[in-house]
């Protein structure tokens, strides 16, 4: 067996070029994909973990009817809860928001607007609120009614750090509440749509407008430092909060959590197509070179080379050539997407649009280490099928004619 | 007792709608020490009667009974394991492994045999030294002239210790310098060991050397002598 391996090994040099080029090919193609899958998948972690951050945090807590129709009188009280996290150390923060719906106007516009009441230091550490704003303070200490709104609003309105603007929205008790507030600071976000629609005010000026304690709340979000702890922690609470309703974010956004289950199995399609491809590359080579030494091969087997070691043969040559080129190419991509997930790649050119769904523009290329040894395994499986064809054909040269025919 | 013998054998092709009797009733008997020319016009049925006689090819009709065993009876691999202990082959062209030096070709067929590390080096060696090519054992093919190359060849023919050594047109690419060395070696050998050699040829010179000449025509044996 040993010699097989050896004349193998010097057969695949028999056609210097012809090996480097599959070998090359096999090299770039696994490279180009794992880079590529990479990339996917980076891209979809910060979407995911910007929509988390952004928007829907890991956990909310609702009033159960909440859900359904999304009136000022649905809160619950956060007193309970509000104990029950607090002494929790799986979590990284949370907090509580009141939540109004009605309309914004100045003197040149109104609109349709969403008010969100958050308490300011427990937000600042739950999501990026604070670091989306591109101008003014982040709820001063100083003033009455602040309020913090998006810039695509700020434009509609005509409305600038300092100007009055008027907020209208119903109380529980079916009033229509009409207040003035101060714009104190303009916000970015992934969306014109979403910088048009929320408002941000103290949630204690809210619950004073809508007449609710300061415990009545709407919603508690809350982020926790492991993301195997959510579903534990949901349905702790949920059996200790029977009433309320708790969403895990995957609940929340189903399509963000569906993405997120299929984007694994899309990669590996896409590796699997380029091995198929790669695999018609070996194939070729590898029957051409057997058709090329028919008379050796058929030589071979008139003076008594076993059948078996014939297709040895064939076999081992062509996994010379796939494990030349795979592991290489697996390991560039290892090293290739470690240097990009230190550094990111900017994308600046194309932000625009990806902001639009709520990524950044530097994209930080990531894979699960599974992805790695899954795509090994993939590599051998494709050179085996890829050398059952060649080894095969080998196989049934038919020993005399092949010395027959000149 | 004969270490080659047929009975009645037989070997038919079909070419459109006719039957062409390659080998037609052939009875013949082969002694150890012989070394015997197949001679014959061409498409006469030498190169049939040689492949079947080495179990390369199987009969229509009749039996080859190769050490006091029916060949045509084995199955597909116990026939290619019987090639391998029994009969040494010397082909036209192609003999040799292009990727494997002289001592490697002459080495693999032994290794096919499971021979130890130290007993391939040495016989090869051996060997090649019998055929004259003790320089030359480190270089690969396609450094070899052609009557080199068949040199090797017949070394590799033997280092399986092989009952008998058929060759089909051995001689057929050699000029006639080449054709007169690898003569004297397989007539040396045949002399000095006690190889039996059975050979086709249309080579006049060849079947001067032989001691037994077989002439074929239309797959029958028209002179034996
Ligand atoms: N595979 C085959 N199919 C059909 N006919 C064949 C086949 N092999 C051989 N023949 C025929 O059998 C006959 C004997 O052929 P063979 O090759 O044995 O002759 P030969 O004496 O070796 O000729 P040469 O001196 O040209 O080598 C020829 O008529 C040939 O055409
Ligand atoms: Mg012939």
């Amino acid at each position: 067996m040993k010699t097989v391996f050896k004349i193998a090994w010097r057969n695949i040099w028999r056609n210097k070029l012809r090996s480097a080029v599959v070998v090359c090919s096999i090299f770039l193609g696994i490279w180009a994909g794992i880079f590529v899958s990479a990339f996917s998948f980076g891209l979809n972690e910060q979407r995911k973990e910007s929509m988390i951050r952004n928007q829907i945090s890991h956990i909310q807590i609702h009033n159960s009817t909440w859900l359904d129709q999304k009136e000022v009188a649905y809160t619950f009280s956060a007193t309970a809860v509000d104990d029950y996290l607090n002494k929790d150390p799986r979590l990284k923060a949370y907090a509580t928001r009141s939540k109004a719906s009605g309309m914004v106007s100045s003197a040149h516009y109104s609109g349709a607007a969403q008010i969100i009441g958050v308490n300011p230091n427990a937000e600042a550490a739950l999501s990026n609120l604070e670091e989306k704003l591109t101008e003014g303070e982040y709820f001063p200490e100083k003033g009455r009614n602040p309020v913090l709104i998006g810039r695509a609003l700020a434009k509609k309105l005509e409305a600038k750090i300092g100007s009055r603007i008027i907020l209208n929205f119903s109380d529980g008790q079916g009033n229509i509440i009409s207040s003035a507030f101060k714009v104190k600071g303009l916000y970015k976000d992934v969306s014109s749509k979403m910088e048009e629609l929320n408002l941000y005010v103290r949630q204690s000026d809210l619950q004073t407008l809508l007449g609710l304690e300061s415990v009545q709340v709407h919603e508690i979000a809350a982020l926790l430092k492991e993301d195997a702890d959510i579903e534990i922690l949901q349905q702790e609470l949920q059996a200790n909060f029977p009433a309320l309703a708790i969403q895990s974010w995957k609940q929340i956004s189903p399509e963000l959590a569906y993405a997120d289950e299929i984007m694994t199995q899309m990669l590996y399609i896409i590796i699997g197509i380029i091995m198929l491809a790669l695999s018609f590359g070996i194939i070729n080579t590898m029957l051409m070179a057997v058709l090329e030494r028919r008379k050796e091969l058929g030589m071979l087997m008139c003076v008594g080379m076993s059948r078996t070691k014939v297709f040895s043969m064939i076999m081992v040559e062509t996994f010379y050539l796939a494990l030349l080129g795979g592991p290489l190419g697996i390991l560039f991509a290892y090293y290739s997407v470690w240097q990009g997930s230190k550094s990111g790649l900017d994308l600046a050119a194309f932000s625009d649009g990806l902001a639009t769904y709520g990524i950044d523009s530097v994209i930080y290329p990531a894979l699960p280490t599974s992805f790695y040894w899954g795509t090994t395994l993939l590599v051998f499986i494709m050179t085996l099928l890829a050398a059952i064809y060649p080894a095969r054909r080998a196989l049934k040269l038919n020993p005399v004619e092949t010395l027959r025919t000149i | 007792m004969a270490i080659i013998e047929t009975k009645n054998l037989s070997r038919l092709y079909q070419d459109g709608d006719h039957i062409i009797h390659a080998v037609d009733k052939v009875n013949l008997e082969i002694e150890a020490g012989e070394f015997t020319a197949i001679v014959g016009p061409s498409g006469s049925g030498k190169t049939t009667l040689l492949n079947l006689i080495g179990g390369l090819d199987s009969p229509t009709e009749g039996e080859v009974i190769v050490d006091g065993k029916a060949i045509h009876k084995l199955k597909d691999n116990a026939l290619i394991n019987f090639r391998l202990q029994h009969i040494g082959f010397v082909f036209q062209a192609y003999n040799l492994i292009p990727v494997l030096s002289a001592q490697e070709n002459v080495e693999f067929i032994m290794l096919l045999q499971n021979a130890s590390a130290r007993e391939r080096k040495t016989r090869a060696q051996e060997l090649l030294k019998a055929v004259g090519l003790e320089a030359q054992m480190h270089k690969r093919p396609a450094e070899l002239s052609g009557g080199q190359q068949q040199r090797v060849a017949v070394a590799r023919a033997l280092a399986s210790k092989p009952s008998f050594v058929l060759a089909d047109e051995p001689t057929a690419n050699l000029d006639s310098k080449s054709t007169e060395d690898l003569l004297d070696i397989m007539h040396k050998l045949n002399q000095e060991e006690g190889i039996t050699f059975i050979f086709s040829t249309h080579d006049q010179r060849v079947i001067d050397r032989a001691s037994r000449i077989i002439y074929v025509e239309d797959g029958q044996i028209k002179e034996n002598h």
